[in-house]
């Protein structure tokens, strides 16, 4: 039980101040930064995610899915892994070969959907430890605690992780008329 | 009298939040809000006729548009507050009665003005914070979405296409601002190239308040330097003092669209400005003051920009300064920015 406050104590009152209004509507997992101790959130997946769960279609582990025949049906033909220049990664290296529901790790160990960042964090663990201490990455919400911080897969696709190429949001148009007055 | 009132304004000592009863007691001091500097001080003789002349003037003009026959009762509401507005004080000096009356002042005359309803907070700075800022150059790209949000939220005048931020775009292996491109005009992110955003750094020691003539911009507890709108008086002195560029000058009427005005406004923040005032960021302080973060950060999509309290050890702005290699821009001015870059 909290404290009850007594009235005409001689206490301090701070004013409190939260980022929890900014994030009411979402669905929200703790994650622990193991560094400092500390505890903050990242947005549900699994509720986010169209096909899930996955045996709504797959009823076969991935490993038996697999198939040598050029023109089988693919179930996610519009998946299309851009991720590292040559031929490291497969559909196996991150999903399951045995549950359909469930990523994995290289030491075949199953990871949940909602903790997809330690799938990412093998390879990428500089930009895992910037993200845990908040370098890398976006806030959700406020900078008031709790934190509620954008998980990898938020930004980055994992089939096709780097950002594009595009033009500016917006142009100076009285800067570039100073520039080139025609 | 416009011209004694911030010159008296600029002599005097601006003690923090003077309680309204004061003022009549000590004479000699004269805190209060702007009608006991202008109407209760004491007089002699040369200023007694001075201040009679003008206000006579300027008296004149309010009160024959405010009994006009032909204006309606909006217009004669309008002249009133517009009267009150004029003698209100300066903002630091205001007690907590005050700025709620000239808050609800201003939303009443954008109301007849405008027909619409805007709300603009006075609140003042959360206990315990001090804000910062860091922006990663490995990670902007130059997208400009920042600018665009800080736009849209802040209100500023679409003619003059005003911005608070500036994105640079260098070539990499020199970091020479006078080599830098500011109006890029293709695909970002340009190959061999790397972008850094400035705007106002909020000095812990910043220029810009020193030589202020009448006090209008100062820093606020929370470190976040702000300009009261109604009392600036559009010298520039500021803009030439900052060493960042980080000030912008209202060289006409802003103009922004009913339909795209942000309606959230605080008083030190993006409420309207006029022709004649100086504006800047103020690290969104309508939203900041209430935990949020501030447009460019929310909306950008790189997350190359983070913001949080200096003062809190397990926010996200601190085990930046405490983990990675950190720089300022022109450390050596000692004007303390609280805005950090670094690399990953």
């Amino acid at each position: 039980m909290a404290k009850i406050r007594q009235q005409g104590a001689n206490t301090v009152e701070y004013e409190r101040i939260s980022s929890d209004p900014f994030t009411l509507t979402l669905e929200k997992v703790a994650v622990t930064n193991a560094e400092n101790d500390t505890l903050f959130f990242i947005p549900d997946r699994t509720g986010q995610l169209v096909a899930f769960p996955c045996n709504k279609c797959h009823t076969k582990a991935l490993s038996r899915m697999v198939t040598r025949d050029p023109l089988a049906k693919k179930a996610h033909w519009d998946i299309r892994l851009n991720h590292v220049t040559g031929e490291e990664l497969a559909c196996t290296t991150c999903h399951s070969r045995d549950n359909v529901e469930y990523l994995t790790l290289i030491n075949n160990k199953q990871i949940d959907y909602n903790k997809s960042q330690q799938v990412c964090a093998q390879c990428h663990a500089t930009q895992n430890k910037d993200w845990l201490g908040g370098a890398h990455g976006k806030t959700l919400g406020g900078w008031a605690p709790p934190r509620v911080s954008a998980t990898c897969v938020n930004c980055h696709n994992p089939h096709t992780p780097a950002l594009e190429a595009r033009w500016p949001a917006r142009l100076n148009t009285v800067k570039i008329q100073e520039l080139d007055p025609k | 009298m416009f011209f004694n009132r911030k010159k008296k304004q600029n002599k005097k000592k601006i003690s923090p939040a003077p309680l309204a009863g004061s003022a009549k007691s000590n004479s000699c001091q004269q805190p209060g809000d702007g009608f006991d500097q202008v109407i209760n001080k004491p007089l002699n003789r040369r200023s007694a006729v001075k201040g009679l002349t003008a206000g006579l003037l300027t008296g004149a003009g309010l009160l024959n548009s405010a009994c006009s026959l032909t204006s309606g009762e909006a217009g004669k509401g309008l002249a009133s507050l517009k009267w009150e507005e004029y003698f209100k004080g300066n903002y630091q000096l205001m007690t907590p009665e005050e700025k709620e009356a000239t808050v609800k002042r201003l939303e009443k005359m954008y109301e007849l003005a405008n027909g619409g309803k805007i709300k603009i907070s006075a609140k003042g700075a959360v206990k315990d914070v001090l804000y910062g800022y860091a922006f990663n150059i490995s990670k902007c790209r130059g997208y400009m979405d920042c600018i665009n949000a800080c736009i849209e939220e802040n209100n500023q005048d679409r003619n003059s296409q005003m911005q608070y931020i500036r994105i640079h775009e260098f070539k990499k292996g020199q970091m020479n601002f006078e080599l830098a491109d500011d109006n890029f005009y293709h695909q970002v992110p340009a190959a061999g190239h790397f972008y850094l955003g400035t705007q106002c750094f909020h000095c812990e020691n910043p220029p810009c308040v020193n030589v202020c003539p009448v006090k209008a911009t100062w820093k606020e507890k929370d470190g976040i330097v702000v300009i009261d709108y109604d009392w600036c008086i559009g010298c520039r002195y500021c803009q030439a003092a900052c060493p960042y560029d980080g000030r912008r000058f209202n060289w006409s009427a802003p103009h922004v669209p009913e339909n795209e005005l942000t309606k959230d406004q605080h008083y030190l923040g993006n409420r309207l400005r006029k022709k004649g005032v100086m504006e800047k960021c103020t690290f969104c302080i309508q939203r900041s003051r209430n935990g949020a973060n501030p447009a460019c950060v929310e909306a950008c999509p790189t997350g190359a920009r983070i913001f949080g309290n200096l003062l809190d050890p397990n926010s996200t702005i601190r085990w930046v300064l405490e983990n990675k290699k950190v720089f300022r821009l022109k450390e050596d001015l000692g004007t303390e920015p609280k805005f950090w870059y670094f690399m990953d």
